[in-house]
């Protein structure tokens, strides 16, 4: 199976860092898996029609996080241990939550307030 | 690996191109972008041995390339008017530039004019500008060469077309370590594509980076503090610009976002806003920040 990853060309985060971001949010919500394969970077650099160059440097970070192993001839794999991205990945969002509570703030409405608003909002 | 050392070029008093400093490294693909009339086809007809340059060297590899066959071998340039013998069918272009080009591949022209529909029959003549330019590309990549120049050519050529052209670019950087160099003066059509971009002004190459650093290094904040701030107030910055609009205050700043953002916070600042950056801004920005103007 061809996994791939969609690219924002308007965005400005630079390209590698939305395959690295994508990749990492796929694995941790379960759409990737465990010693699932990647495409090859020329699969996914056609694909996207971006320079191979942008997604060799994006497959590089992404293994020296661990997130990815590369066997030489084989190609790229997810690696087997993906606890750590999990860990990442929520701790990440947790930090989201909290920029806005502090945003929240500054209109004059205290942390306590904020969550009590969240479980009446359930 | 392609390396121009303080080449100067004149055209009668004329001094077009004053201090060229340039690499280009195997296996990338570099835009060269500049204003028109700014020297562009200048340089690249000089890396190409088609000028010699007045002083400077260019060499491929350690040899100059100016009057070596061997390192034009390996490089294939399509100057901005493109050229045919007249009557010359695609077939008959092919099997010209097949008696020159020892890495040639007479099998992928057909491949690739299938591809894109065009007629290997046809004289190239009556084909229309944008055909022309396919066809330029079509005999260029099957070269299988190291290094493409290419001066403009992607003027004119429908957005169905320039991804396929893509495709094979791609392919040929994985299959063949191939490094590109594409002049224009149109940042757009370079954004996508190129790992490096480097902006010719005035003679000499103002500076050549990475896309993705140039993209990461560089961000627009609006902040808006309780209290009233000068500009000396972030002197500890790397500024590149300051304007205040009534008490919201818009920078201009260098560094690591993350680091950035955390030392504006310890500020306490009631507004705090990171606003990306378009390519084209950042590269006015730079360019003011280096003392020039306006880059078109």
């Amino acid at each position: 199976m061809l996994h791939t990853v969609m690219i924002d060309y308007q965005n400005k985060t630079p390209i590698y860092s939305q395959i690295v971001e994508q990749i990492k949010g796929h694995v941790a919500l379960g759409i990737l898996h465990p010693k699932d394969q990647l495409p090859s970077i020329r699969e996914l650099a056609s694909f996207l029609g971006i320079n191979p160059n942008t997604v060799k440097k994006a497959y590089e970070i992404l293994e020296s996080e661990g997130i990815i192993r590369s066997l030489s001839t084989k190609g790229c794999f997810i690696s087997e241990d993906i606890s750590k991205v999990l860990k990442e990945e929520i701790k990440r969002r947790i930090k989201k939550l909290d920029d806005e509570i502090k945003e929240l703030e500054k209109l004059g409405i205290n942390r306590q307030e904020v969550l009590k608003r969240l479980e009446e909002e359930k | 690996m392609i390396k121009v050392t303080h080449v100067v070029k004149r055209f009668q008093d004329k001094e077009v191109l004053t201090d060229v400093n340039f690499t280009l490294e195997e296996n990338g693909i570099y835009g060269l972008i500049g204003a028109n009339g700014v020297g562009k086809s200048t340089l690249l007809r000089l890396i190409n041995g088609i000028y010699a340059p007045d002083t400077g060297t260019i060499t491929f590899g350690k040899e100059a390339i100016f009057d070596c066959s061997k390192a034009k071998e390996k490089m294939f340039f399509i100057p901005d008017e493109v050229y045919f013998y007249p009557n010359y069918t695609l077939y008959d272009m092919a099997l010209f530039y097949d008696a020159i080009y020892p890495s040639f591949n007479l099998s992928k022209v057909k491949e690739m004019a299938d591809e894109l529909k065009l007629s290997m029959e046809e004289k190239i003549e009556h084909l229309s500008k944008g055909q022309k330019r396919q066809c330029s590309l079509i005999l260029a990549l099957a070269s299988r060469c190291a290094y493409y120049f290419f001066d403009e050519t992607f003027d004119g050529i429908d957005p169905v077309i320039r991804k396929v052209i893509k495709k094979w670019m791609i392919d040929l950087m994985v299959e063949e370590k191939s490094t590109f160099l594409i002049a224009s003066h149109n940042l757009r059509e370079l954004e996508d594509l190129c790992d490096h971009l480097a902006i010719l002004y005035n003679g000499k190459i103002l500076f050549e980076k990475e896309t993705d650093d140039l993209k990461s290094q560089l961000f627009k904040v609006q902040i808006h503090f309780k209290k009233d701030l000068e500009k000396d107030d972030f002197a500890s910055f790397d500024l590149l610009s300051y304007q205040k609009i009534g008490s919201i205050i818009t920078l201009i700043l260098r560094g690591e976002e993350t680091e950035v953002r955390k030392k504006l916070e310890k500020m306490n600042p009631d507004l705090l806003d990171f606003i990306p950056l378009t390519l084209e801004e950042i590269f006015i920005y730079e360019m003011e920040a280096l003392g020039y103007g306006v880059v078109e």
